[in-house]
């Protein structure tokens, strides 16, 4: 049973082939009216070590590397990829809460640096093209 | 005098602050949850070892965020004494109550055992019942203690005295050997070793005991 009766999808399959040719992509709102879509965003971040800062993880990886076999590895850092999503009414507001999200939350300045990715996210759930 | 101790989800030195202070110098202690907001009838504030929130993404990230740390903060602000212990010092780190930041140990290990110290208490309220260069010894216990900040931050943090702990034999590859640090108006100390675990004869050691008493005048 679980939570099925909240909301069902349209069952004129015709209304979704129309929010796709309009260009309307996301998730549809329980609390609008039928049809209304909120885009949807799709954010990589990637958050790095600075380069000031020793990576003792990263220097234990790169001795094993040679251990493997594989040689001339001179340099490895290793850092984190944080995936999310969001919901906002446009890319430029996506950017700037998911950038104050990256500085306050998910890297700490004073040792990472971090960079952006942000696709908006489909009809069919696919990133598109920026 | 009534000490606050705030527990986390994944504290573990809570307890051992309690038993440091109400138990081994009658100090009263009052346990806060990490959502309550009323800090009344406090008079100093210790934020505990431990792990909290599992300390996901950096150790003390999430803890920042915490309910009780926006009254800690004020708190520190109106020149409230507070005292950040191991994971407690990563959370004032990552409020911005003291610079720099918390990082793995260079050798990677986590590492438990007493450690020397060398303290020079200039205005830190917490430290005043030591002498300068006084050595002592207290316990570490962390993985993630290496002290990190710009060399320009540590420079000025030497020349106003407010590296008031060092490690005589740096364990964990903290710059400028930095154990401890105050903040510039004396009453904000975070340090990476153990001073409730130096409190109790049965369990090893007294050197931590004066900086609790030091609450009591």
């Amino acid at each position: 049973m679980g939570r099925a009766w909240l909301w069902s999808p349209p069952s004129d399959p015709f209304k979704l082939d129309l929010a796709l040719a309009k260009g309307e992509h996301g998730l549809p709102r329980f609390n609008k009216r039928p049809g209304c879509l909120v885009p949807r965003f799709h954010a990589r971040v990637l958050v790095s070590l600075r380069p000031s800062v020793l990576d003792p993880a990263g220097e234990a990886t790169r001795a094993a590397t040679s251990r493997l076999g594989v040689e001339g590895v001179s340099r490895l850092r290793i850092g984190k990829a944080v995936e999310l999503e969001i919901e906002a009414p446009d890319a430029d507001t996506a950017r700037s809460r998911v950038e104050l999200l990256s500085d306050r939350l998910l890297a700490n300045p004073v040792i990472e640096n971090w960079e952006l990715e942000l696709n908006e996210i489909a009809a069919n759930g696919a990133d598109l093209p920026a | 005098m009534t000490i606050g101790v705030v527990v986390f989800p994944g504290s573990n030195c809570d307890r051992d602050v309690g038993w440091a202070a109400e138990g081994c110098l009658g100090l009263p202690t009052r346990f806060l949850w990490h959502e309550d907001r009323d800090l009344n009838g406090l008079d100093a504030v210790v934020l505990p070892g431990g792990f909290s929130y599992g300390d996901y993404l950096r150790c003390g990230a999430i803890a920042r965020f915490a309910p009780v740390l926006e009254e800690v903060a004020e708190f520190a602000a109106r020149g409230g004494p507070v005292l950040g212990i191991c994971n407690g010092f990563q959370m004032l780190t990552e409020l911005g109550l003291l610079p720099g930041a918390l990082t793995r140990n260079s050798r990677l290990h986590f590492i438990c055992e007493p450690t020397a110290l060398t303290v020079r208490p200039g205005s830190c309220r917490w430290l005043s019942g030591y002498g300068e260069n006084e050595e002592i010894n207290l316990p570490i216990a962390h993985g993630e203690g290496r002290y990190q900040c710009e060399p320009s931050t540590l420079e000025a943090m030497e020349k106003s005295g407010q590296v008031v702990l060092r490690y005589r034999n740096n364990p964990n590859g903290s710059v400028g050997d930095v154990a401890g640090l105050c903040n510039p108006g004396g009453n904000v100390l975070g340090l990476m070793p153990h001073p409730e675990r130096a409190c109790d004869p049965r369990t090893g050691g007294l050197d931590g005991q004066r900086l609790f008493a030091s609450l009591l005048g």
